[in-house]
């Protein structure tokens, strides 16, 4: 389980983290994970933990963006003075009102990250699922929750949009520019 | 229908972005690795805990499950047997044989009848024996039979 554990927090991490765009988010959805599969499902054979740890992962993620999403209309409806700091706006890795988001969006991964963050839930998650950890379609139906139908669609789906998004901005030479992968947006 | 080229090119662009995230999380700084690492190591910590406490949960199973059977070999023994008498048809020489008419109840003493190796001629003829044990013992052979044949002739 330890080996598993430390193959798969990576990539978890940067799933998951593309998804809440905030790293302690990220890093306590995938702790929350981790703890949910080794409680749960370490007696299950080894091949199914993967699909079952990103299940987890994704429910964890679902229930955080739902949490922000209650925060924030609990905010939007709180009668604040105008002169206050809105605190999300402040927080590190809020994508939204930084300077040197603008500058960062001009780099290959930035515009990557942006156009990944931007996608419908389900189509990033089947894409970041396929594409990045190499879940086969039955696994990442298992991991999502859905059928192996709904899986190719949100993945054709994901697939055409970032292509839209990115176009020829995203392409091997870019990639060469910015080969050192680099933190999150706002990353602290 | 998507066409062969327009497939592969798709490939080649998943491709690409795989390998820029793959990068990306292959590359995480140091302090986030640690806390990955703090985060796993706490959840296995909890396996250790789990598998503790799960041992705990049913390590009293075979200990408790030979007391069980004890306890219910016992109850279900003075349940069907309740006191009031052995029927004489329980114990019997030769193969046992239970009246299914009749309730076999036998007491704590019939228990003990049970426990010992007496002869089962004995039991038949209990009544003689307490026969023999009322009447007056005398001196000489034959006594018994002269007493009591005396005390009824007189």
């Amino acid at each position: 389980m330890d080996a598993f554990l430390a193959e798969v927090e990576a990539k978890a991490f940067v799933i998951a983290r593309l998804s809440l765009r905030d790293d302690d988010d990220a890093l306590d959805a995938v702790q929350d994970a981790m703890i949910r599969l080794v409680r749960k499902y370490a007696d299950r054979p080894r091949a199914e933990w993967k699909p079952l740890f990103y299940r987890i992962l994704r429910n964890r993620i679902v229930d955080q963006q739902r949490r922000r999403s209650v925060r924030q209309r609990f905010r939007a409806w709180r009668p604040t003075s105008e002169a206050a700091p809105d605190p999300v706006e402040e927080a590190p890795g809020h994508p939204a009102g930084q300077p040197d988001r603008q500058v960062e969006l001009q780099d290959s991964m930035a515009s990557l990250h942006q156009a990944i963050g931007d996608l419908p839930e389900r189509q990033r998650q089947a894409f970041l699922f396929r594409a990045m950890e190499g879940l086969n379609v039955a696994e990442t139906a298992t991991a999502m929750g859905c059928s192996q139908g709904s899986v190719k669609t949100h993945y054709f789906r994901a697939v055409h949009s970032l292509r839209v998004t990115l176009g020829d901005h995203w392409d091997e030479h870019d990639r060469g520019q910015s080969a050192q992968p680099r933190e999150f947006v706002g990353h602290d | 229908m998507i066409s062969r080229p327009e497939e592969n090119r798709r490939d080649e662009f998943v491709e690409r972005v795989s390998k820029a995230l793959n990068a990306e999380a292959a590359a995480l700084d140091g302090a986030t690795r640690s806390r990955l690492n703090r985060a796993r190591q706490s959840a296995l910590a909890t396996t250790g805990r789990n598998n503790l406490s799960a041992g705990r949960r049913w390590n009293w199973l075979p200990a408790g499950g030979l007391a069980l059977a004890s306890i219910l070999v016992v109850v279900v023994w003075f349940d069907g047997y309740r006191p009031g008498g052995l029927n004489p048809e329980v114990i019997v020489p030769g193969p046992l044989v239970i009246n299914p008419g009749v309730a076999a109840t036998p007491s704590a003493g019939d228990l003990e009848v049970l426990m010992v190796d007496e002869d089962f001629e004995l039991l038949h003829d209990l009544d003689f024996y307490n026969w023999l044990q009322s009447v007056p013992v005398r001196s000489g052979v034959g006594s018994v039979g002269q007493s009591s044949r005396g005390e009824g002739l007189g």
